[in-house]
Parts: structure tokens; sequence; C-alpha cells
């Protein structure tokens, strides 16, 4: 299985295709295969921003420093 | 008068005797009282750091000199290493030591004096990086644009961390934040933030890394300053933002990274576009993507029925029709050839069987290949027995090419205005809206798309965009009434 599509990858492929098509000339069926993939990456976008929930972890460097004032 | 250089005083006056201690006592609240925060520029002299944990060493300009302590509590606090001949501003109390019967200073805090030893320091750590193209533009990594992991490297506490995770947060919470806890100051500070870029560096799927301090004197970010961070910054694997102190402050680091932030929420700024205005983008670019999807199809099927419409095609049916009509009418011939004389009939064989060929090649291209092989069969083997089966084939092929013609079009067209619809709703019928039927046999499961599947008192159904007719044929005609109008 192939790496997990980061937002990153999908929003730029989604312009990617949008540019193509806009540029016109792409060949029927390849057209119908670019509108359906952008329509996929552009929910699945939308999903990633619509469920984003901020997740955090703390690593520890292995060196205790002594706290101090940020 | 009778007194003498050491007669007593008048015993009135011996209220104002101190013992030792009472003036020992008395001048150092005085003093404490008088010099309780005081700054003394100085050099030290005769340092000494002691086992447990104190400094002791003199303070001294050119005529006088003072003793300073620095207890073990603060003395961890330094951010350099103090030694002889170091220039220094040693922050602290003055107080009096009765047993020693000598005045010290107090310190708490020991800043080297003058910006301009440090900035000696700091131009020529700078020098040499530069030196070795570490702060050169083209080393500048971009930062990609929607992170999904980031990590910060920064206090455990005080207000940096959270302002940073608010920040993140508040703009970018598709990211992930890893945070690594550092000493930004005190003498771990340097082998704690290299060592977090070396267990960040081993990380992967990091979109940048975030250093980040909040403000402080020039000392405080001295770590920032260190030829050990500002290299771990520079051999990061993963692009770093750095947000360093206030926004006048500029660290080595600050010149080493990827892309210096004036403060450490400015960095997570940087790392974090506004979801917002990247939602709107999103549904900026669907509504772009149907629109131009849409557009590119409306050009097509206004270009399909510029076709159908054509005389071109209707043309190309006509042909097709023809091709049939010469067939049968070569096939009549063959069989009156085959009566009448067996030795001309074979060359006439070859001859109408080459006429079927190019005129099915012609009409036909690739597909007509395939007939002119199977012509080719029929001159070859027995024609009597082949001619009856192999006609059978052409015919089949020729309907089969004809109804393809007609049904691949269909096919297309169908396609065409599914997607359309699929679009933005369209309606599959607004050909049908501007005045165009078709024909259908009467259950509706087959187009007749020609004449020649018609017959008399065949029954139909002609289909409008708003119903359909049952009809039945009353007549029909053959012909190009296409061009006679």
């Amino acid at each position: 299985m192939a790496k997990k599509m980061t937002f990153e990858d999908a929003a730029g492929r989604l312009e990617e295709i949008v540019r193509r098509l806009e540029e016109g000339e792409v060949p029927l069926e390849e057209s119908i295969k670019l509108y359906e993939e952008g329509m996929k990456l552009g929910t699945m976008c939308r999903r990633i921003l619509d469920e984003a929930e901020q997740r955090i972890q703390k690593l520890s460097s292995e060196i205790e420093g002594e706290p101090d004032a940020g | 008068m009778e007194t003498s250089g050491w007669g007593d005083p008048p015993i009135e006056e011996w209220e104002e005797v101190y013992t030792v201690t009472e003036i020992t006592d008395a001048i150092r609240q005085s003093l404490e009282s008088e010099f309780s925060a005081v700054q003394v520029l100085g050099e030290i002299a005769n340092f000494k750091a002691h086992t447990s944990g104190h400094l002791y060493f003199s303070l001294r300009d050119d005529s006088n000199l003072i003793r300073t302590v620095v207890f073990r509590r603060h003395a961890g606090k330094i951010t350099f290493g103090p030694d002889n001949g170091m220039l220094i501003i040693a922050s602290g109390r003055i107080s009096h030591y009765g047993g020693s019967g000598q005045t010290q200073l107090v310190a708490d805090r020991l800043i080297p004096a003058g910006r301009g030893v440090m900035e000696l320091g700091f131009r020529a750590l700078l020098q040499k990086l530069m030196g070795e193209g570490l702060t050169s533009p083209e080393r500048k990594r971009p930062i990609p644009r929607y992170p999904s992991r980031l990590v910060v490297v920064t206090s455990e506490s005080g207000a940096v961390i959270n302002d940073i995770i608010d920040t993140l947060n508040r703009r970018w919470p598709v990211a992930e934040i890893v945070h690594i806890p550092v000493a930004v100051q005190g003498p771990d500070a340097v082998p704690s933030i290299v060592k977090a870029f070396e267990l960040s560096n081993r990380l992967e799927d990091v979109d940048a890394v975030i250093l980040a301090r909040g403000g402080g004197s020039i000392e405080d970010l001295w770590a920032f300053n260190s030829e050990e961070v500002a290299r771990a910054v520079a051999r990061s694997v993963h692009p770093v933002i750095t947000g360093i102190g206030h926004e006048i402050d500029t660290t080595v680091a600050d010149y080493v990274s990827d892309i210096r932030a004036a403060t450490p929420t400015a960095a997570a700024e940087l790392a974090a576009p506004p979801i917002h205005e990247v939602r709107n983008g999103v549904v900026e670019s669907i509504r772009r993507l149907a629109g131009a999807f849409r557009g590119s199809h409306e050009r097509r099927l206004h270009l399909l029925e510029y076709l159908m419409r054509s005389s071109s095609f209707a043309a190309l049916v006509h042909r097709c029709e023809q091709a049939e009509f010469k067939l049968d009418d070569a096939f009549g011939k063959l069989g009156t050839w085959w009566r009448t004389d067996k030795l001309a009939r074979a060359g006439a064989l070859d001859r109408s069987l080459n006429a079927i060929r190019t005129v099915v090649i012609q009409s036909w291209g690739a597909r007509g290949l395939r007939l002119s092989r199977l012509l080719a069969g029929v001159a070859a083997g027995d024609p009597r027995v082949r001619i009856a089966s192999s006609r059978g084939g052409i015919e089949n092929l020729l309907g089969e090419l004809v109804l393809r013609t007609g049904q691949s079009l269909e096919l297309a067209r169908r396609a065409v205005q599914h997607n359309v619809r699929a679009i933005d709703g369209l309606h599959p019928r607004t050909v049908l809206k501007r005045g165009y039927t078709y024909c259908t046999t009467a259950g509706g499961d087959a187009i007749i798309g020609r004449i020649g599947r018609l017959a008399v008192r065949d029954d139909v159904t002609v289909h409008f965009y708003d119903g359909t007719a049952r009809c039945s044929v009353i007549g029909k005609r053959k012909g190009k009434s296409w061009q006679k109008k």
C-alpha cells in the first residue's frame, strides 16, 4: 500500500488537474478520469480540513534541561 | 581641666561607643539598605569556583577591587564561563562580613560586559559560517505550504510552547505537533538543542522544525549564538523556522535557518496556513474543476451534434448503403457468371471480389480489411460453397458495421450527456428539446438508425423530449432526402 496521501499532496494534485482541464485540449476519456480524480481529491481535502483535530506528542531529547523561562 | 590624652572621655559620651559586632552589624545594615540592588562593572580576578558550587572572585578596575561571591543557586544560571580577565557586569547587593571584615558584592547575575565583546564573537562566528556557505540563500529550503507534521523545539515551560500550540491549533489543526522540550538557556541549552535536532533528524514525514525561544536579554539568547546550535540547525534534515527573541534580535541560528521569523508566534504562523483560506481555496478548486469539465463537454457535445447533422455524416451512412447495393449486385452477377462460363468465371470472380474489396476498404478502412480477408477466402476455395456462407458472413459484418457505427455514436452521445448531467444536472434530453426525435422499436429496446431496418406496417416508438408516440410505418423511401432538401 502506498504512503498515505497528505493534504499537501492532494491539494497540489488537485491544482494540477484544475489547471490541465482549464487549459483544455484534454482527450475525452482522460478528462473524465481527471474530473473524477479531482472531485475525489477535493472531497478528501475538505474532509481533512473539516475533521482536523490537533494532535500533540512530546518527545524526550534525553537530556533533562532545567525548566526555565521560555 | 586636668585631662591627659589617654584620659577617659566624659561618661556621657560612652553611649556612642560600638562594640566590633555592633559596628559590623550597623555597617552591614547600612550597606544592605543603601546598596540592595546594584550593578557593578569590573574585570574578574582571583576567580575560584568552589566545590560547594559557589563562585568567588574579585571585581577590579584600575585602582580598586571588591570581593564578589555568587552562591550556587545563582551560579547555575550563568550562561557563559566566567574567568579571570573577563569584563563583566555583576548584579546583586553589597554586604559586609564581620568574620573577614570584608565588604562584598553578593551577585546573583553575571553578564559579559559590553555588547562589544559578544558582538565580536558573534561576528567572527557568522563570518566563519558565511565562509562555509551555511547562510547562503541557495541553501534555504521552502517550507511546505500545508504541513502535516511539525516539530517544535523549545522550552517545556513558559508561554512560548503554549503560544505556538495555540497558533497552530487556530490556524492549521491539520498538522500533528511533535514537541521536543529543551533548555533554552543555561549550561544545558546548547547540548539539549543539539540533541533535539539529532532526534528530529531521525523522524520521518516532518515538514518543518520550529526552533523558538521567547524574548530575553542578548545574554539569554546566548545558546542561539553558539556554533554548535548553528551547525545543528544547518545540518537539520528538515527545513528549520527560527523564532527567537523579539523582532530586534537576530541570532546566528536565525542566519543559518531556512527562514527566520521575528517571534515564536510568527514562526508558527509561517508554518501554518490559515485553515479558512485553505478551505476556500479547495472549494474554489472544486468549482473551477466542475466549470472546466462542463465547458469541455459542452464543446464536445456541440461538436458531436454538428457532426451528426452534417452532410458528411449522412454521406457516410449513404456510402455504407451503396456498398451494400454494390455487394448485392456483385453477388447477383457472380451467380450468373457461375452458371454461364466456367473459364470466365474465375477471372470475373476475382475482378468482382477485388471491386468489392476496394469498395469495402475505401468505405471501412480497418474493418474493411477483415472483409477483404473474408473475400480473399472466397476466391481461394470452392466458390459455390464458400460464396453462400461468406455472403452471409459479409452481410452480417456489414450489418454489424452499420449498427456499430450507429451504436457507437449513440453510446458516445449518451456518455457525454451522462457526464454533463453528472456535473450540473443538465437534462439529457436537451438535444430533443431543440426539436430532434429518435425512433426505436416498439418496445423501445433498440434504436432504429436507418430506414433499412424498417418495413411498412412496422410498429415503432418515436421519442420526443417530453414523451413518446407509438407509430406505424405506412410507407418508406430510401434515398438522400438530406440532400434534396
